[in-house]
């Protein structure tokens, strides 16, 4: 059911700040798993063709 | 219903566009074919997972390998994984996704196919391909497995299966294609409405990355196999393979990204946030799904590396709209969770439809493939690869994708769909909600299990319980993927027990049955500028951004092909 | 969103500025994930596989450097490893190669049938091994200690045996 009254109105000062917050963590999450990654392939050490 | 809700700013063309359309008898017996041939191979295909998985913990039954006991049924690990990889990554979503995008174009484009032949045509293709296919793999003269790289060398009707089953899936396009045009016709100005909008660019697309298996099954595999051509050339093959295996996995993803753009937004209580990105996100995935399989070839040794390297970048471009899409997402599913009255900053989570069959799965599945993407971009990151190529790190990453962000939401859009259909009502919605719930942990547990092995070294598609190698370290590991691996078959059975009760069950009443969702978007999609809905110039790029990132090393390794392999049997 | 109210708004690319900046933010998060590759392939030498030689599976056991297999000494540490990887029985041949700690190995790798992988413990040393083609990469081995390889690829229903040691010694 659409909201009645002023639905514009509403729709257009809606600001997704939980989705912000979750959007950091998600930020996060990829830096640490793909640092993770990263740090083992490093410490693997040289290879050269 | 106020389904197109007409406000003062929309321009009147909107408005020649019915509300609603109701699919015919036929239409639905079609799209439910379709789910019942998906559901039966999932339902196959999945009977291999945990014995996949239990062999890795090593259990033997009486003294005897897990695998010996299945002879003569089973001839080996290697019949059972090929089973489990085509039935499941290759026949279950195909025939879910010609059946489902048979409903978003329809239903779409308020409108019949034009041609509801041409589809029955291609599914029956699509049928026949199946089971060409599926007699040289039941009597084990086609286990090699999913990708099927030469010198192994399948009996020849594998290939034609293959071939078939592609080749429906395109007939089916054909006629998607031509009831989109007759649509533009009549509505030169409306935007192609979304769900149909994102299906048919998820088609374009995969009828243009499929050329490399065509190519390579017509011109090497299938007259090779009926000896016509003495052998192949392997590394060429692989070139092929890539063409259109990567794509293939965004034919995967992309319908579910359908669902979460087009429909979940709606089934939340809410609206899509944002409708530009959406389709900007889609002509993205057109553009850059195909130039970049080389990214799969980053340790062969026949690809030179400045193409390894061009490709990676590219790999990493078109992680951008996976990464768009979460935040379109995630912020129309606020948007739902605050209209049904959170409030503070995550306050709106508890508030979504948890307890809605076909919401849970899908949200759970994007919070699985949140992990999954993780895991692709590190794929994707060039040396990174060496770390984890080939080892058990990469079907723990493809469970999360296929299995997960794909046959997950495929769950959730089955448990209104078939009901939809069938005009039943689901049987036991709670079991419903537990099989979610049961697949999401199981695959957590799974997925871990298999990305912590593949760090230790461990290498993929081997039975790891009888590999001599296996350092003390693995063993916690390969138990826990067992563990996880049983679970995901519990998942998978409530799946398919909850559908096959739901089907034999009395209709329902019409009022009771689920409906069409399909979710308005918060800004009307008429406001979105026209050039995100005209093909040519996204066609174009796509089109030429292969021939620049592919045209050359092709050309190169096609003119220096030697086809020296012949085939082998090795099982 | 700045659009004037009015009956028929232009249409226009709607960007919330929240997404803009979740926008921005992937962005940039690409960009230096790649700069951090490409340190670690150009300033590391953390480096890929690529084209070494083409061979004809059907003649490489019985002519040039792979009818002998095995490790050669080219220099006081300086090694090159010639192995095959055979489906038909599947096992690499040698099995095991020996070298001193502080060696720098280079493997050339190939087939004489079907597709196989070629992993070496602990390293980036990570190959597929694909008839027609000769595979390589070279490596230097500090640390002693015995380093198992893995074939990573399905060559047929004894995959799982496939595999050999690199024993570097003190
Ligand atoms: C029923 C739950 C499932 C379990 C327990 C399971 C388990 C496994 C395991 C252990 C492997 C690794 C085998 C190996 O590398 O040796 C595997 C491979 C695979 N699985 Fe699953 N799986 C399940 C469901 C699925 C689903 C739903 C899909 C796709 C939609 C899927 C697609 C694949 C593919 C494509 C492979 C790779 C096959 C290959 O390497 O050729 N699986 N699965
Ligand atoms: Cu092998």
């Amino acid at each position: 059911m659409a909201p009645e009254q002023k639905p514009d109105h509403e729709e257009e000062h809606f600001k997704p700040r939980g989705t912000v917050l979750i959007m950091v963590l998600f930020f996060f999450t990829i830096v640490a798993l793909w640092g993770y990654v990263y740090l083992i392939m490093v410490s693997q050490g040289a290879n050269t063709p | 219903m106020t389904a197109i809700a007409t406000t003062t700013s929309v321009p009147p063309v909107a408005a020649a566009m019915p509300a609603k359309y109701v699919l015919s008898k036929s239409e639905k017996r079609f799209i439910g074919l379709q789910l019942l041939f998906a559901t039966a191979a999932l339902s196959i295909g999945s009977l291999f997972g945990p014995l996949q998985a239990l062999e890795f913990s090593g259990l033997t039954i009486g003294g005897r390998d897990l695998y010996a006991l299945f002879q003569p049924l089973l001839a080996s690990y290697y019949q059972g994984l090929t089973l489990h990889g085509v039935l499941n990554a290759l026949i279950w979503t195909t025939f879910f996704i010609t059946g489902f995008f048979t409903l978003t174009v329809t239903y779409g484009l308020r409108r019949p196919l034009a041609y509801p032949k041409l589809g029955w045509l291609g599914f029956i293709m699509m049928v026949l391909g199946l089971l060409t296919a599926a007699v040289p793999i039941l009597i084990n003269e086609a286990s090699v497995l999913y990708t099927f790289y030469p010198p192994l060398q399948a009996n020849w009707a594998f290939y034609v299966g293959l071939v078939f089953v592609v080749v429906g899936s395109w007939v089916q396009g054909y006629g998607f294609y031509i009831t989109y045009y007759r649509w533009r016709k009549e509505h030169p100005d409306v935007r192609t409405p979304l769900m149909a909008f994102g299906s048919l660019i998820t088609m374009v697309m995969w009828q243009i990355a499929t050329l490399g298996i065509a190519v390579e099954i017509l011109t090497q595999l299938l007259p090779w196999s009926l000896g016509l051509l003495p052998g192949v050339d392997p590394q060429l093959n692989r070139t092929y393979f890539w063409f259109t295996g990567h794509p293939l996995v965004y034919f995967w993803l992309l319908p579910a990204y359908v669902s979460w753009y087009a429909m979940l937004p709606k089934q939340a209580g809410g609206k899509l946030f944002s409708d530009s990105l959406a389709r900007f996100s889609f002509w993205m995935f057109l553009v850059l799904s195909t130039p970049l399989g080389f990214h799969h070839q980053f340790t062969d040794p026949g690809v030179p590396t400045i193409w390894k390297t061009i490709h990676a970048i590219l790999t990493y471009a078109v992680a951008f709209p996976s990464l768009l899409t979460a935040f379109t997402v995630v912020a129309s599913l606020e948007y739902a969770g605050r209209q049904r009255g959170g409030k503070g900053l995550l306050g709106w989570i508890p508030k979504l439809p948890w307890r809605d069959v076909s919401v849970t799965p899908q949200i759970l599945a994007g919070v699985l493939f949140i992990f999954g993407g993780i895991g692709g971009i590190t794929n994707a990151s060039y040396n990174i690869n060496l770390v984890i190529h080939n080892t058990t790190w990469v079907p723990g990453h493809f469970h999360l994708t296929v299995a997960s962000a794909t046959t997950l939401s495929f769950m959730g859009i089955a448990y209104w769909l078939v009901p939809h259909l069938t005009g039943r009502t689901l049987w036991a919605p709670k079991l419903a909600l537990v099989q979610a719930w049961t697949w999401f942990v199981g695959m957590a547990i799974f997925s871990n299990g298999m990305h912590t092995l593949g760090l230790l070294g461990a290498p993929r598609r081997t039975p790891l319980g009888v590999a001599p190698y296996v350092p003390a370290n693995w063993e916690p590991r390969l138990l826990q993927t067992a563990i996880g691996g049983t679970i995901l078959f519990i998942g998978a059975y409530l799946f398919v027990t909850i559908l096959v009760v739901t089907v034999l069950r009395k209709p329902a009443p019409a009022n009771l049955v689920p409906q069409i969702p399909e979710a308005e978007s918060i800004q009307d999609p008429q406001l979105t500028p026209a050039w995100l809905d005209r093909w040519a110039p996204w066609l174009t790029i796509a089109i030429l951004l292969i021939i620049l990132v592919y045209g050359p090393n092709l050309f190169y390794q096609i003119s220096n092909m030697q086809n020296t392999s012949p085939g082998f049997r090795l099982w | 969103m700045t659009t004037p109210p009015s009956q028929t708004p232009e249409p226009s690319v709607h960007i919330d500025p929240y997404e803009r900046g979740w926008i921005i933010a992937a962005i940039v998060m690409l960009v230096v994930f790649a700069l951090a590759v490409a340190v670690a392939s150009y300033s590391l030498g953390i480096q890929l596989p690529s084209p070494e030689a083409r061979v004809d599976p059907n003649t490489i056991s019985s002519t040039g450097p792979f009818a002998n297999p095995g490790l050669r000494e080219l220099a006081p540490g300086r090694y090159e490893a010639y192995i095959l990887a055979i489906g038909q029985g599947w096992y690499f041949n040698p099995r095991e190669i020996t070298v001193p700690a502080g060696s720098e190995v280079t493997f050339y790798i190939t087939s004489p049938d079907v597709q196989h992988g070629f992993k070496l413990e602990g390293t980036n040393v990570n190959m597929m091994i694909v008839p027609g083609q000769v595979s390589s990469l070279t490596r230097r081995f500090d640390e002693p200690g015995e380093y198992n390889w893995v074939c990573h690829e399905y060559c047929g229903t004894g995959h799982a045996a496939m595999y050999g040691t690199l024993i570097v010694t003190p």
